[in-house]
């Protein structure tokens, strides 16, 4: 977990932010360009590719026959847990973006690996598009978060990124639990 | 997991709802306390003869965990409150529960002073986030809310591995 840790906080954040290959419509910012314009959503976006990359390699490459495995019995199943990054991504890009959810029939934890790999995915895909037309201007809005509570948007939009931190972090030491490196432990290719 | 999320999203309904104009940092401020309150009663939480656990051989020990929690919130909040870092006596991970607790309070109050004069009209700035490389203020305040969700998450699963509960997972009292 150290190089999880690592890569899951600022150091890496920064260095894959900025100095590796931007998501898709992010450019970051550079020394001599002042104040980043909309920072939050801009830092969103960068934070959007590493997670992706992170969340669907670490899905990918727990084995098919691990999905129902769970650490202990209290938690969840693994294929719950991606079940849960799919909801979660489409819920909130849509709500930190102000753009609709993507009306799709939800995955279940009893889909195949494949199945769960490619809403994954999905859900990421929608989180780009949404993210990509997201601006600062309506972070202070009061929008429906939850069960009907109302909440700033801004809300929406830190609970986005923190989901994101979460959910590797916990897809990672599943993985770890069962003998495999998380993606951000595997050594450079 | 869940309930983490769930818990945000009940607090965000406690005191951020009138329109603000300081929404983003309104809300860090907001769930700040909460990821105190957690995070600290996950560490205290923990026999002090399991500091030294650790799920697999690769990973980091509980008290290491600890240790980089408290580095990250001083970095951090340094940065993102552009006040100086705490000038405190360096800790290790062999230091012991009762000070390794101390510190980690400890870098929780600083943050807490150290939001609490940042605004929204700062978070375009272009700070130093780590390593000589650069980026706007709001990307470390995100860093540091994403930091306190990957913490908490590592330390429960480590209390969980250990047959405990983590804090927001027990019965309300």
């Amino acid at each position: 977990m150290k190089r999880f840790l690592a890569v899951a906080c600022l150091v890496v954040c920064t260095t894959f932010a900025f100095t590796q290959a931007p998501a898709p419509a992010v450019k970051a910012p550079a020394a001599s360009q002042g104040p980043t314009k909309d920072p939050v959503a801009t830092s969103l976006r960068m934070l959007l590719q590493r997670s992706q990359n992170n969340t669907v390699g670490a899905i990918e490459a727990m084995p098919a026959d691990k999905f129902s495995y769970k650490p202990t019995p209290d938690q969840m199943p693994f294929a719950h847990l991606a079940v849960h990054v799919v909801e979660f991504n489409n819920s909130f890009c849509s709500k930190a973006a102000d753009v609709a959810a993507p009306k799709v029939d939800g995955p279940k934890e009893s889909d195949s690996k494949d199945q769960l790999v490619t809403a994954v995915k999905a859900s990421y895909s929608f989180c780009t598009d949404a993210l990509s037309k997201m601006d600062d201007s309506k972070l202070g809005d009061s929008i429906e978060l939850f069960g009907g509570r109302q909440a700033p948007r801004a809300m929406a939009a830190l609970i986005l990124a923190s989901g994101w931190a979460d959910h590797y972090s916990a897809a990672a030491m599943y993985l770890r639990l069962n003998g495999i490196l998380p993606p951000s432990a595997q050594p450079k290719k | 997991m869940r309930r983490v999320l769930c818990t945000l999203l009940l607090l965000s309904t406690t005191a951020v709802l009138a329109q603000d104009k300081n929404p983003v940092t309104s809300v860090v401020r907001e769930i700040l306390p909460r990821q105190q309150k957690n995070l600290v009663a996950a560490v205290e939480e923990m026999p002090a003869n399991k500091f030294g656990y650790k799920p697999t051989e690769q990973q980091m020990t509980f008290g290491h965990l600890v240790l980089h929690i408290i580095g990250s919130n001083n970095h951090l909040c340094s940065t993102i409150g552009d006040v100086p870092e705490v000038k405190a006596p360096p800790l290790t991970e062999s230091d012991g529960k009762e000070k390794l607790v101390a510190g980690l309070k400890a870098s929780f109050d600083f943050c807490a002073t150290a939001l609490a004069k940042v605004d929204d009209a700062k978070l375009g700035d272009e700070v130093e986030l780590f390593g000589g490389h650069k980026g706007p203020r709001a990307f470390a305040l995100i860093a540091l809310t994403n930091d306190w969700a990957d913490h908490y998450s590592s330390a429960a699963m480590y209390l969980r591995l250990n047959g405990m509960l983590p804090p927001t997972a027990q019965p309300k009292k």
